[in-house]
């Protein structure tokens, strides 16, 4: 029965996923919440793994919510089902091209869409942010109790590096990928 | 992902023509899923067809599969030591920079006008506030940009 759920679930999110990887995230989150027991830290910690493995972060924390609900079946009907209406759209799609470009319904379709995917990232946002600002095991632990300046529960040293992350990549166009191995590694290094 | 890609079906394998292969971006991306994997469907069906297309679909998504079940795995085993703990609090800090980039991108790119600035402002409001799904409000939002496209062509004369 779980597999059903997790199939159908993540089915659903694969046929409305728009917005790329990040969008997806939080309608993963807000999918699943209602059969899935899992805490939004938890979900955090899922997709930065997710973003740092090979592959997109979308299937990727797709296969890890699904590993764990209910196994390597769980992670394998997951992701199935996640990739399967886009498998299916893009058939469709790829023997009508022509067609499709031109329609005015699919570009009304997609104009239509455009500003909820605005809704989606900001959703994800929240998603994401939430859990790593007020994080249950902040980094430094010691350093930010000392310093006294923020209040116990708040990740000061992880707004810091979430700055950072923002600065590096827009700024001076590091890659995403070398990004997140060097605030791992910070992490690591700085421990909680 | 998309460069190497496009790379490799243009200049490698001359899958494409570099202009058939911006046609083909710019539609893998306009479809729901991911891009990357929605070009290896896209590729797969224009060589050999549906079972092309399932071959080079399940090709772009088992590595990352295995990978993310090795990983799993291990943090079950490891979850708990606090250099992991650590690294994890570091990719969540990442993590949130990553998304915040990608807040300012999509509304740059989505809002142009007062119609498009109030409609996504909606669409946060509803995703935040109300206890619809986000799967239901994304599908209201399309079947309302639909009624629009055909509202527009009737008003300009008669469906094409």
């Amino acid at each position: 029965m779980i597999f059903a759920k997790l199939f159908w679930a993540f089915f659903k999110i694969g046929a409305v996923g728009f917005g790329g990887g990040m969008a997806i995230v939080g309608m993963i989150y807000d999918t699943i919440r209602g059969f899935v027991s899992m805490t939004p830290s938890q979900y955090a910690d899922i997709v930065a793994i997710a973003q740092v493995t090979p592959g997109p972060v979308a299937v990727n924390t797709a296969t890890y919510v699904g590993y764990q609900t209910a196994g390597i079946m769980g992670s394998l009907v997951a992701t199935l089902g996640v990739a399967t209406p886009a498998f299916i759209l893009v058939a469709i799609v790829a023997s009508m091209i022509d067609r499709y470009k031109q329609s005015r319904i699919v570009q009304g379709a997609l104009e239509g869409i455009r500003p909820a995917t605005v809704g989606m990232i900001f959703t994800a946002a929240l998603t994401i942010c939430r859990p790593a600002i007020e994080a249950e095991h902040p980094l430094g632990g010691s350093i930010s109790a000392i310093s006294g300046i923020l209040p116990g529960h708040i990740d000061g040293i992880a707004i810091l590096m979430c700055a950072a992350t923002v600065l590096l990549i827009k700024k001076f166009h590091v890659n995403a990928m070398y990004v997140l191995l060097i605030m791992g590694c910070i992490g690591a290094v700085v421990g909680v | 992902m998309i460069p190497i890609l496009q790379n490799i079906a243009v200049n490698e394998k001359k899958w494409f023509t570099a202009e058939e292969a911006l046609d083909v971006i710019s539609v893998c991306q306009s479809l729901p899923g991911v891009i990357a994997i929605n070009m290896a469907t896209y590729v797969g069906f224009k060589r050999k067809g549906l079972l092309g297309s399932l071959v080079s679909t399940v090709g772009v998504v088992l590595p990352s599969f295995v990978v993310i079940i090795l990983v799993a795995k291990g943090l079950s085993a490891f979850g708990d030591n606090p250099y992991v703990m650590g690294a994890l609090g570091g990719l969540r800090a990442a993590a949130m920079g990553l998304v915040l980039i990608a807040v300012y991108s999509i509304a740059k790119g989505v809002i142009k006008d007062w119609f498009s600035g109030i409609s996504s402002l909606v669409g946060i409001l509803l995703i935040e506030f109300t206890n619809m799904s986000v799967v239901l409000i994304v599908l209201l939002f399309l079947v309302a940009g639909i009624l629009r496209a055909l509202w527009n062509t009737r008003r300009e004369g008669g469906l094409k």
